[in-house]
């Protein structure tokens, strides 16, 4: 019985030994990233403004945005904008994955220029993506989507300076660029699908929308949510696009929490409510990603 | 009381409701038990090839009697298939007769699973024809040719219990769901996984996992059966008993089967008939007994038995077989059919059980290499001079690497094979006089 | 002056694409001068003239660093290019210069003048500029880069104002006062044009060009003290009379609905070289694109006015533009920081046809000897800068906010003008 007792000992002195092999990893995710947000957190309970920085700590920040007649309308804005981008780009990512698994199943050339192609739009900055919708939702006479649509007898559509189409714009320029990410992850994930399943479904004489419904849909369900849950922080936090598309107008019909929270700081240089607004968001955040994580099946949270 | 009317594609429609009886089929010597033991409260049409066409009252009727056709319910003609360059299939033609369970076999890479695929409508063919009951099935998809298919995964539906997978098959039929559930548990039932049904397949044992995809096929009531290797990812115990539960089940519902395996084993215990594939062709179709005995070529010969057939170069001279430096007499009656033969290089056959020791020191003297015992026999490898043999002897035969024995080689019993095409010379009736050792 | 969008897009591509080789190889994307020089000093710098996306400006400036940097032997400037979003851009030069990392030399806007001074970023340059030079400066421009010790602490090296563009071939005549605007604006959308564009997006553009039309009945945004008091009073009368203004030219036609989505002069310089505007109100720098943009033929249609006021006696118009001030106190690099800035002043100003700040400047360049620096030099007369007190960018975010709403028809202007006044009043009391 000596032997086990030797053989145990190395392994407690591994466990007791774990932390200076974990601290490096925790002092660089406490620098970078724990210390960021207990700095926005301090400023959050702070009146701190972009440079005048002798502040004194109060609730006035928080209390104010709390008040604020604005932040409903903010968060209208930003349920309205995430939602249908969020959903957009899980349905439209799924589809072109859909249609690159078929396209490769069915030894079509071209797929790989199609992935290709669907990338580059994620690969352009938010900014630059938000200009080039700009110019292409332009309402101007020779705006190219307008353009378009009177060729087909469609009278034009004011995308940019009506509200209610603003918000729709921003959604489609948001979808056009997230689409490649969502469907890079959903293609993983169709990929490993075991394509026997198909053949047997084939077998069976299931239609495509039973083999969608019976196989695809429910072994894309992780991948689905944990997309759901990554595309949503992305599209909470995105405000580039919307920055350079409608600057948040007309108004503030597509102003979102993160624009509303950049504006605060940038434009009216209040650090101290910027910092609880986007205390605000990474809440807001939090709470979803963990609803969204209980619908995970069990094992995989 | 059971209605029935005879379709005039050779089927029994059995109309609702009905307890249905044993439907006995044909005579010779494949007599059909046509039965569906869940047939319960819905049209169901039987595949019996009854030739008598027209109705019936089965009321009180036990069984019912009428031929067997001849009509193969699944028929190859000149099926080739090519990837790119590479030929896989050469122009296989075969016949599958109604309710006969037919295994393909060969070593890997030989085409069968492709062939069984272009069967099913999961590969298309790239020439030839596929013909269903005389009907040409091309063109179906693999759903609308009423094929049941099991895969060496089995390709359980991940996400669906078993109950589930089992009446995926029954999602599109007009029953009711008691119905339905009615017909799982029948299917359940004979598989003896009724306690599993509510189950997830990942909860499965690798057996229980096979019996599954089993019922998923069986309860579609198919009009072919076909199995891709569906043993291989089982132990050796399961796999003996799995064996013997298909072959049972085939009885008991008595389908066209087509049944793919490289297990050679399993060709000759399962299979009405076996097809000896290799290298995209067929070698030889025929019953279990026939393959073993009377091997075609020398490739069915090598592939069929385990241990191997001892290949032996001889040539004919003189009326007897000159092996190396011996010299092998052959009855008379062997003289005939080889006449025509005369100085050409043969190979000689012969079964390791073929292979008599004899201690006395007649016969083909051979050194002993290696003597292995299974406990029901024990298997000797020998060697004469550069060529190395290998017989079947008695359990107890005590034997040591090295020691010199004396073969009697049962030349009745042999297979002789030209050596240039590999076929074999036609045999003479045996006489079973050849060899003083005959008991 | 403000984002040009197209610009910062072409700028982005340029970078992806193979660099164009120079015939200098003095000035790559991040330096002039030799890259072994013993002085370096970092000059932060905005992409409208060395790194233009037009060849023609690039060039120019090219040759002017490379002969001011062959002047000054042992010199290198490692440049640093801020992006159009200026608020954010200079709020980060601040931020880098507290932290001790921050440029040796920049450009400054203006508006933000106020903001560098009070935080005592700015170095004196007083030493480098001869007396003449600096009574040379406009007054107003004078009293912006002077600090309370009377230092001068920046050049403030071009102007702009807003103007009024119209094509003569559709509007012969320049429209004084506001009906006039509308009228003709009407004429030319008869003539299947748009009638008349201006920014009316999120932008700081919009609100500033607006507030001309506000300014020009005399309306202040702030009382003495910097308190907001354009909501009160006879200056909310003006006020709405200004939203009126801009909604009746949108609910009459005259100009298009679309102008809540405008927010960059590009985006009217566009509509001007397609030929599908009949007026436009921009900044006078667009004189100088237009000519060097379109066609000759097609540029000289475009003539320049000042902007309509109420009456043709009230008028007013935004003044705004550049500075390029020191951030160190390495004096020899503040001379090198100063002579930058003259070479903006001087030959820069001259290429790009840009206001310069001192009336000498104007007599030195036969660049400014066309009539269009006659009808700059005339509205100027009612320029009126930015307020500079720190609650200006609310009040600017609020006009942008409030111009949208209520010409897209989301809310009437009184309302729109409580909620901004609400807005304004709270952010007041936080300051």
């Amino acid at each position: 019985m000596t032997r086990p007792a030797r053989r145990a000992r190395p392994a407690t002195r591994l466990t007791s030994g774990a932390l200076p092999w974990l601290l490096p990893a925790l002092l660089m995710l406490g620098m970078f990233y724990l210390y960021p947000i207990a700095e926005a957190l301090r400023l959050a309970f702070t009146d701190a403004r972009l440079f005048d920085q002798s502040t004194s700590f109060s609730l006035a920040s928080i209390a104010g945005v709390a008040g604020s007649a604005t932040l409903g309308t903010i968060l209208r804005n930003t349920l309205v904008y995430t939602v249908a981008s969020v959903l957009g780009q899980l349905a439209l990512g799924l589809f072109i994955a859909l249609l690159v698994v078929r396209a490769e199943r069915a030894r079509l050339r071209g797929t790989l220029v199609l992935r290709t192609i669907v990338l580059a739009a994620w690969v352009i900055p938010a900014i630059a993506n938000g200009i080039i919708w700009q110019l292409l939702l332009s309402e101007a006479p020779f705006g190219a989507i307008n353009s378009a649509l009177r060729l087909i007898g469609v009278s034009p559509v004011a995308w940019l300076s009506d509200p209610a189409n603003a918000m729709t714009s921003a959604v489609i320029a948001t979808i056009w660029q997230g689409t490649a990410y969502s469907m890079i992850l959903l293609y993983a994930a169709l990929k490993s699908i075991d394509p026997v399943l198909y053949e047997a479904a084939a077998i069976d004489d299931a239609t495509a929308m039973e083999r969608f419904w019976f196989i695809t849909l429910p072994h894309m369900r992780p991948a689905l949510l944990v997309n759901a849950i990554l595309i949503k922080i992305m599209t909470l936090n995105m405000f580039d696009t919307i920055l350079s598309l409608t600057g948040g107008g007309p108004g503030r019909a597509t102003e979102v929490l993160s624009l509303f929270a950049y504006n605060t700081v940038f434009q009216s240089f209040e650090l101290g409510r910027g910092a609880a607004l986007a205390m605000l968001l990474l809440l807001i955040s939090l709470l979803l990603t963990a609803a969204l994580i209980l619908l995970l099946p069990r094992g995989r949270r | 009381m059971c209605r029935f009317v005879c379709g005039n594609d050779g089927s029994i429609n059995v109309r609702p409701p009905a307890v249905c009886p044993t439907i006995v089929m044909g005579q010779g010597r494949n007599p059909g038990l046509c039965h569906t033991p869940f047939v319960a409260q819905h049209e169901l049409r039987i595949n019996c090839r009854l030739h008598e066409i027209g109705t019936g009252d089965l009321a009180g009727a036990a069984e019912t009697h009428g031929t067997c056709g001849a009509l193969a319910q699944v028929e190859l003609k000149q099926i080739s298939k090519s990837f790119g360059a590479t030929d896989v299939l050469h122009e296989i033609s075969l016949s599958v007769p109604d309710r006969e369970f037919t295994v393909l076999v060969g070593p890997s890479g030989c085409g069968k699973s492709t062939l069984l695929r272009i069967v099913a409508g999961l590969e298309s063919a790239s020439a030839g024809e596929i013909l269903f009951d005389g009907r040409a099935v091309n063109e179906l998809s693999p759903g609308q040719r009423n094929v049941a298919m099991v895969f060496q995964n089995y390709a359980l539906y991940p996400h669906l219990s078993v109950a589930s997978n089992i009446g995926f098959g029954l999602r599109r039929s007009k029953l009711s769901r008691t119905q339905k559930r009615a017909a799982i548990l029948d299917v359940a039932r004979l598989l003896e996984i009724e306690p599993l049904l509510s189950r997830r397949p990942s909860a499965l044992s690798g057996g229980q996992r096979q019996r599954v995809a089993m019922g998923r096929a069986i309860i579609r009531d198919p009009d072919v059966f076909l199995f891709d290797e569906p043993l291989s990812n089982l132990d050796a115990r399961l796999r003996m008993q799995m064996r013997a539960e298909i072959r049972a089940l085939h009885r008991k519902l008595p389908t066209t089967t087509l049944y793919v395996t490289h297990d050679q084993i399993e060709a000759m215990t399962m299979a009405d008939r076996v097809v000896v594939m290799n290298a995209g062709r067929i070698e030889q179709i025929g019953t279990p007994s026939e393959i073993y005995n009377s091997p075609r070529t020398k490739f069915v010969a090598g592939f069929i038995g385990m241990p191997s057939m001892n290949m032996i170069d001889a040539r004919l001279e003189d009326g007897a077989l000159a092996v190396g430096a011996s010299r092998l007499a052959l009855s008379s009656n062997w003289h005939a059919a080889l006449a025509g033969h005369k100085d050409r290089n043969l190979v000689l056959g012969l079964r390791p059980e073929h292979l008599r020791l004899r201690t006395d020191s007649t016969g083909l003297p051979a050194v002993v290499d290696l003597v292995e015992p299974t406990g029901s026999e024990t298997l000797i490898y020998l060697h004469h001079d550069a060529l190395h043999l290998c017989a079947r002897a008695a359990p107890e035969t005590d034997l040591r690497t090295g020691a010199q024995v004396y073969l009697d080689l049962h030349l009745d019993r042999a297979v002789l094979f030209d050596a240039q095409s590999g076929l074999a010379l036609p045999r003479p009736e045996p006489t079973f006089a050849t060899s003083g050792e005959l008991a | 002056m403000t984002l040009a969008r197209t610009s910062l897009v072409l700028a982005l591509l340029a970078t992806a694409a193979p660099a164009v080789v120079h015939a200098q190889d003095l000035i790559t994307r991040n330096r002039v001068g030799p890259a072994d020089a013993e002085n370096a000093l970092t000059f932060r710098l905005t992409a409208f003239d060395l790194y233009s996306a037009d060849q023609a400006t690039a060039e120019a400036f090219e040759k002017m660093f490379t002969d001011f940097i062959l002047a000054n032997p042992g010199w290198r400037i490692d440049t640093q290019l801020q992006t159009g979003a200026i608020a954010q851009e200079q709020a980060r030069i601040i931020e880098q210069t507290r932290a001790g990392r921050g440029p040796d030399c920049a450009m400054i806007d203006s508006s933000q003048l106020a903001t560098f001074k009070e935080a005592g970023l700015l170095a004196p340059m007083t030493p480098f500029f001869s007396q003449e030079e600096i009574d040379d400066l406009f007054p107003f421009v004078r009293d912006g880069v002077t600090d309370e010790n009377g230092d001068i602490v920046a050049l403030w090296w071009f102007t702009d104002l807003r103007v009024l563009y119209r094509d003569k071939s559709l509007v012969p005549d320049a429209p004084q006062i506001w009906s006039e605007l509308q009228d003709a604006a009407l004429a030319a959308v008869e003539q299947g044009r748009e009638g008349v564009l201006f920014n009316a997006g999120r932008d700081e553009a919009s609100a500033f060009d607006w507030l001309a039309h506000f300014w020009a009945q005399g309306g202040e945004l702030v009382d003495e003290e910097g308190r907001p008091v354009f909501f009160e009073d006879e200056n909310r009368e003006k006020f709405l009379t200004a939203v009126q203004f801009y909604a009746d030219l949108v609910e009459s036609g005259a100009a298009p609905r679309r102008v809540t989505a405008l927010s960059s002069y590009d985006d009217l310089l566009a509509s001007a070289a397609a030929g599908s505007t009949g007026m436009f109100i921009g900044g006078n720098w667009m004189y100088g694109q237009i000519q060097n943009t379109m066609p000759p033929e097609q540029a000289a249609n475009w003539a320049v006015s000042e902007l309509p006021g109420p009456t043709e006696d009230a008028r007013a118009t935004g003044t705004g533009g550049w500075t390029i001030a020191a951030l160190t106190d390495d004096p020899a690099k503040v001379e090198i920081c100063a002579g930058i800035a003259r070479l903006y002043a001087g030959p820069g100003n001259a290429f790009q046809r840009l206001l310069p700040t001192s009336a000498s400047l104007y007599e030195a360049y036969e660049e400014f000897a066309g009539p269009e620096f006659e009808v700059f030099a005339g509205a100027l007369q009612n320029g009126r800068a930015r307020p500079g007190v720190p609650i200006y960018p609310e009040i600017s975010s609020q006009i942008q906010i409030l111009l949208g709403n209520v010409l897209s028809g989301a809310a009437t202007p009184e309302a729109a003008l409580d909620a901004a006044a609400a807005e304004v009043m709270a952010a007041f009391e936080r300051l």
